[in-house]
């Protein structure tokens, strides 16, 4: 969405148009519940993650004062919704680590359960694909919270280091510094050192 | 990881963020370290990877979802009573006002108390001490009251200035034409008397105005005693002697005193011509009745004056010195009061009609409109004849009246020595013979009012038939707290109504004016 649509629908949603704001959320509900999922690691957590930060965007609209872009904006109240959502289930490990591709009992999904291919790769493709992201979302959990938020706003959101440091609030640095531990800690977790 | 690698240089090569010598030269480090390599190759790898990952679409419309929450929590704002700004918490108790209001509150009942009681104190007279004294051994609480009320009106007469009786009189003074008139219908009413062998009368025997409570209720010293005196029925238990004196036809002289206060003035007392047992009999009320008697036929003025009790108790209460007559101190308190108050008698009201059943009616319908309740009293008292003309009632078979029940004092009265001399006049006043009897006897009523009411009683009786005359009047020469109360408390009233001839007019007799 361009900045240019962006700002006019903003003014729209903010003087009280309902087609506009269903028009807003809709563009960027996608794109928030993949911020959420990654974090999280639940289908059903990260849609009400989900719901949550639209209804905060929502309630926020009118004090958005384009200093930033509306999309880092949005990411950065989603990033916090999620960071607190990981604190308060702290000690709830709940992803599954021998759940089959694209769901689980639970209705959890995987990494791989997302991925598809349109040009419809082959079976043996497909399953190292999916064993590999499962096991890549399984690193990702078991990250650091302020990690994974550097990796999933990196690898996930594709947004770049100032971008970053403005949605976290953080300096550039320790954006580069944070993201460069969270890549070695996810390589350490894939493949663990042996322990001779 | 070794410490001779620059992380931020790694990290620039995994983001593939390097310039191309940059690159070139990272690549040859990680040709001299396999290991090196291989790290920084595992993490490209799963950079590529995450960023491979295909979106997740989300399993429900999040949006929509979004705004119907959003949509519901406006409806129920705007119907939640939440909305409304919370109540505001209980103040805590405090006990010390609540303390601090409830002593001023007892220190100033306290101080009205105290107030209060040292007015009542104060405002009670001697006098009224002595009335509500207990009546002495063999006195009956009737004379104990005549005898306190004869020391009020003695007080009242020593504090009344020496003009006041000369203005009184200008005032009420009688014009020569009324008294001589008077005069001549006293000669005949003598001469009738002395006619008459009626020496067991207690009642002076007036047939036409012989009213022992004061002369058919109202007129001429009858009024003003019931004015200074209150025309109780204490009052009238004691029979007080009035002699109607005259005086020279050349020189007519006004009635100069209230009857109270010729009770005790020096004035010259002429013997009168009729029976000293009739004059005795006749009510000090009675100014009819002792005009009549008194009859000089060249009477030009009426003074009534009050003899001397007749009683042993009386005639002792009268020379029995009173130590508060004349003491100054005392004098203000009694002018507060009047004779009927002292003496807790009702105030009188006499209403004189041609049309007694119309006057009751206005009476009820005073009442009524008021919402006071009257209570009707036995028109004839036990001592008192009813004040029917005893012409009229001696007339055989012409009386439309219906058979009333006579007690012993009436049948004596319509003897047959009644029926002759009545019948020996009934030439003179033929017109009385059938019209009263037709009408209503007199009416004793009772109720309680205060001045207003009783102002507006007087208004609504008040025709041109009709006099009505206060036989007192408790607040009229009051102070103005005693004006007060008397207005707001309602005192106890008596109305007589008093049925009178048509041939009499109600405003020929002589009126005393009230102080």
């Amino acid at each position: 969405m361009h900045d240019v649509d962006e700002s006019a629908l903003i003014q729209r949603v903010q003087h009280g148009d309902r087609a506009a704001l269903g028009e807003l959320l809709r563009g960027h509900q996608r794109r928030l519940y993949n911020v959420c999922y990654r974090m999280v690691s639940h289908p059903d957590d990260a849609a009400e993650l989900t719901q949550d930060v639209l209804l905060k965007v929502v309630e926020k609209i009118d004090e958005f004062r384009w200093d930033a872009k509306l999309t880092t904006w949005m990411t950065r109240i989603a990033m916090n919704a999620s960071i607190s959502h990981l604190r308060k289930r702290k000690h709830r490990q709940t992803l599954s680590l021998n759940q089959p591709a694209g769901g689980d009992d639970d209705g959890r999904l995987t990494l791989a359960g997302g991925l598809t291919d349109e040009r419809e790769p082959g079976p043996e493709v497909c399953v190292q694909q999916h064993e590999m992201l499962d096991d890549l979302q399984r690193a990702i959990a078991g990250l650091e919270d302020d990690q994974r938020a550097v990796l999933v706003l990196r690898d996930v959101e594709e947004l770049d280091y100032l971008q970053i440091a403005q949605t976290l609030d953080l300096p550039v640095g320790t954006v580069k510094s944070r993201l460069f531990r969270a890549r070695l800690a996810l390589r350490e977790k894939l493949n663990p050192a042996p322990t001779s | 990881m070794d410490d001779r690698y620059d992380p931020n240089l790694i990290l620039a090569y995994v983001e593939d963020e390097l310039l191309a010598a940059d690159r070139a030269r990272v690549e040859a480090m990680l040709a001299e370290d396999p290991a090196f390599a291989a790290l920084v190759a595992d993490m490209q790898r799963n950079r590529e990877t995450l960023r491979g990952a295909t979106p997740i679409e989300p399993p429900a419309d999040l949006a929509e979802g979004a705004m119907a929450a959003i949509e519901r929590q406006m409806l129920l704002e705007d119907t939640s009573p939440g909305v409304s700004p919370p109540p505001p918490p209980p103040k805590p108790f405090r006990i010390a006002p609540y303390l601090t209001y409830g002593g001023i509150a007892a220190v100033l009942a306290i101080t009205a108390t105290v107030v209060f009681q040292s007015l009542q104190s104060d405002q009670q007279p001697a006098s009224t001490i002595a009335m509500s004294e207990t009546p002495l051994p063999g006195q009956s609480l009737a004379e104990a009251t005549l005898e306190a009320q004869r020391k009020a009106m003695r007080e009242f007469d020593a504090e009344t200035p020496a003009a006041e009786p000369e203005v009184l009189a200008a005032d009420t003074a009688v014009p020569a034409e009324e008294a001589l008139a008077m005069a001549e219908l006293a000669e005949r009413t003598s001469l009738r008397s002395k006619e008459r062998d009626d020496p067991a009368s207690g009642f002076g025997g007036d047939p036409f105005g012989g009213d022992p409570y004061g002369g058919r209720g109202f007129g001429g010293a009858g009024d003003v005693a019931d004015a200074f005196g209150g025309a109780s029925a204490t009052a009238r238990d004691e029979p007080k002697r009035l002699d109607a004196k005259t005086a020279a036809a050349s020189t007519p002289e006004p009635i100069t005193q209230p009857p109270a206060l010729l009770s005790t003035a020096p004035l010259p007392v002429m013997p009168a011509t009729a029976g000293e047992n009739e004059l005795s009999d006749a009510s000090p009320l009675a100014e009819s009745v002792t005009a009549e008697r008194g009859g000089e036929a060249a009477t030009a003025s009426l003074v009534l004056t009050l003899s001397e009790p007749e009683t042993p108790l009386a005639r002792a209460a009268a020379q029995e010195t009173d130590p508060v007559y004349g003491e100054k101190e005392h004098l203000t308190s009694l002018q507060a009061q009047t004779f009927a108050q002292v003496a807790r008698n009702p105030i009188m009201l006499n209403v004189a009609t041609r049309s007694p059943e119309r006057s009751l009616q206005q009476v009820n319908d005073w009442a009524f409109s008021n919402r006071i309740q009257v209570a009707s009293l036995p028109a004839d008292f036990s001592d008192v004849p009813l004040a029917v003309p005893a012409e009229v009632v001696s007339v055989e078979d012409t009386s439309p009246r219906p058979a009333l029940p006579m007690d012993q004092d009436m049948a004596w009265k319509l003897g047959v020595d009644e029926k002759r001399e009545a019948a020996q006049h009934l030439d003179e006043q033929p017109a009385v013979q059938y019209e009263v009897p037709a009408q209503l006897g007199r009416q004793r009523l009772q109720l309680k009012a205060n001045a207003q009411q009783l102002g507006e009683l007087v208004a609504a009786l008040s025709e041109p038939d009709v006099r009505v005359e206060p036989a007192s009047e408790p607040w009229s020469f009051s102070p103005a707290w005693m004006e007060w109360q008397s207005i707001l408390q309602p005192a106890e009233v008596e109305i007589i109504i008093e049925p009178v001839r048509a041939s009499e007019r109600s405003d020929d007799r002589p009126r005393l004016q009230l102080p």
